[in-house]
């Protein structure tokens, strides 16, 4: 039984039309999967669905042996999967160590547990450490993207899930995000990440899935996508 | 002129008080309570009943902020949650119709006429620093001074107060990260109907307990978050103590009968001034 499992998946905004037509996907312990797609095909509504900011409308989701489908976002977090949203979320007034300390709230985290989770976040990214006592509004576009990451490691996720990390970074940042997010998942940790920047995602995935107008259009290896004559020519640029 | 300053102060307090637990749910919900006024008045009427009833002042207060963190419960599931999805717009009327509804249920409940609660206090004036006080005001002001730090503690070095913060700043997000919402607006309109509350409590003894009692001070609480920011916990506490202060001023130096409209022209020319209130800050900088 993978970690994650979608099974006709169905949602959409208010009364609106379906923006997903039936999404089945699965992630397994461990793995680093990656979802592609142009703009408007509904990658963030899959995961605001999967994390029920958005009610499905038909379909099942279980997560870690659970059917998670319809539950209360908060208690899909206590479950142990962790959404870093496009567009970060810092709390912009909390200073980075209270937007830390925060997202403990799933394992109840105090002390010597929640000090060994922040340790590691320092560890892996040694400017939050310098500027923990500042209001995270007050961070660079890439310093709140890492403190978004960190953050969503205090909640110790079985599921990390990301929503565009590239986006809105320079150049040698993006790189610096994708060595971090296959460092994370070598540690352990489980990721669905969802990327425009394909050829990135694909490099540091395992497996991929290809999502065009709500659904799923092609499912394979990262590497048997990366030379996938369609992938090419649609995400990767010829 | 330092008994004229220790009134203005404690009346400002009052102010602060009303205004900070009307932020707090504003924060924490985007929705403006307009019964806030009568969440004070109820809790004048409730520490009347408990005194008459033969409870002891300082008894009657505590059970009276007891009840009102029941109320906030019980407001909160009634008026807030089954409108929490609609536009803010719903929640806003709803409040309207309560306070009509709960100013009518009082005037059932205890009728048309003023009541009076004693003093928490025998004496009548207390001398400090050669002034002459009275130690009703020395008393509004110490509490809300002891209350602002409590808060202050609450918010910003208790987990929950975390909590509370980043319901406020990203509902979203803090849900994401495992933070019930629903408690949290709870804990919240619980917290502000008991601040409410203690300032109903507080200025029961020097006021007459009546129906109009939360329109009085809902109205000056209003210009001091206005004054001191919407939205900012801190411009609130500044603008209820500069309504209070400058209200008795102008009452003792000026005119007692023009008080109200000098205090509202220096609040247009403060917006003229600073049209985002004293401690609003440019939009941007908002969270």
């Amino acid at each position: 039984m993978p970690l994650l499992q979608v099974e006709g998946l169905r949602a959409g905004h208010g009364q609106g039309a379906d923006v997903l037509h039936g999404i089945s996907l699965t992630v397994a312990e461990g793995e680093l999967v990656c979802l592609i797609g142009a703009n408007g095909a509904g990658k963030t509504t899959l995961l605001r669905t999967i994390m029920g900011l958005v009610k499905p409308r038909a379909g099942r989701v279980q997560f870690a042996g659970r059917e998670i489908a319809g539950m209360a976002t908060a208690s899909i977090a206590r479950l142990g999967a962790s959404l870093v949203p496009e567009g970060r979320g810092v709390f912009p007034g909390l200073t980075v160590l209270d937007n830390l300390r925060l997202a403990a709230t799933p394992w109840g985290g105090t002390g010597v547990a929640l000090q060994a989770e922040l340790d590691r976040v320092f560890a892996l990214f040694p400017i939050l450490a310098e500027r923990r006592a500042q209001l995270a509004w007050s961070l660079s576009g890439g310093q709140q993207q890492m403190l978004a990451i960190g953050r969503a490691l205090v909640t110790r996720p079985k599921l990390l899930l990301l929503d565009e990390p590239s986006l809105g970074l320079a150049p040698n940042l993006v790189e610096q995000v994708f060595d971090t997010l296959a460092e994370i998942n070598r540690l352990g940790v489980s990721t669905l990440l969802v990327e425009q920047n394909a050829l990135m995602a694909l490099d540091v995935s395992h497996r991929g899935y290809v999502l065009e107008l709500g659904r799923i259009v092609a499912a394979d290896t990262a590497a048997a996508l990366r030379d996938d004559a369609r992938v090419q020519g649609a995400y990767l640029g010829g | 002129m330092t008994q004229v300053l220790a009134s203005g102060l404690a009346m400002g307090c009052v102010y602060a008080l009303v205004g900070l637990s009307f932020i707090l749910i504003y924060n924490a919900t985007h929705g403006l309570n307009f019964a806030h006024g009568e969440f004070v008045m109820l809790a004048g009427f409730i520490l009347y009943s408990a005194v008459d009833a033969g409870a002891p002042m300082w008894l009657a207060a505590l059970a009276t902020l007891g009840c009102m963190g029941v109320f906030g419960l019980v407001f909160q599931r009634l008026v807030f949650y089954p409108l929490r999805d609609r536009p803010f717009l719903a929640f806003v009327i709803a409040t309207i119709g309560f306070g009509i509804f709960a100013r009518n249920l009082a005037l059932l409940v205890w009728g048309p006429n003023p009541l009076k609660v004693p003093s928490f206090f025998t004496a009548t004036a207390v001398s400090l620093l050669g002034a002459t006080l009275t130690p009703e005001h020395l008393f509004i002001i110490a509490t809300t001074a002891v209350v602002l730090v409590t808060q202050y503690l609450l918010f910003f070095h208790t987990a929950l107060g975390r909590g509370l913060r980043a319901t406020a700043q990203n509902p979203e997000m803090a849900q994401l990260l495992g933070i019930r919402q629903n408690r949290m607006i709870a804990i919240t309109f619980v917290l502000s109907a008991m601040l409410a509350g203690l300032a109903g409590v507080l200025v029961a003894p020097i006021f007459l307990i009546d129906t109009e009692l939360g329109g009085a001070v809902i109205l000056k609480a209003f210009i001091a978050i206005i004054i001191g920011g919407f939205g900012s916990i801190p411009g609130a506490v500044l603008g209820g103590l500069i309504v209070g202060l400058l209200e008795i001023l102008v009452a003792v130096h000026v005119s007692s009968t023009y008080k109200d409209a000098i205090a509202f022209g220096v609040f247009i020319l403060v917006l003229l001034v600073f049209p985002r209130g004293l401690l609003g800050g440019p939009v941007e900088d908002r969270v």
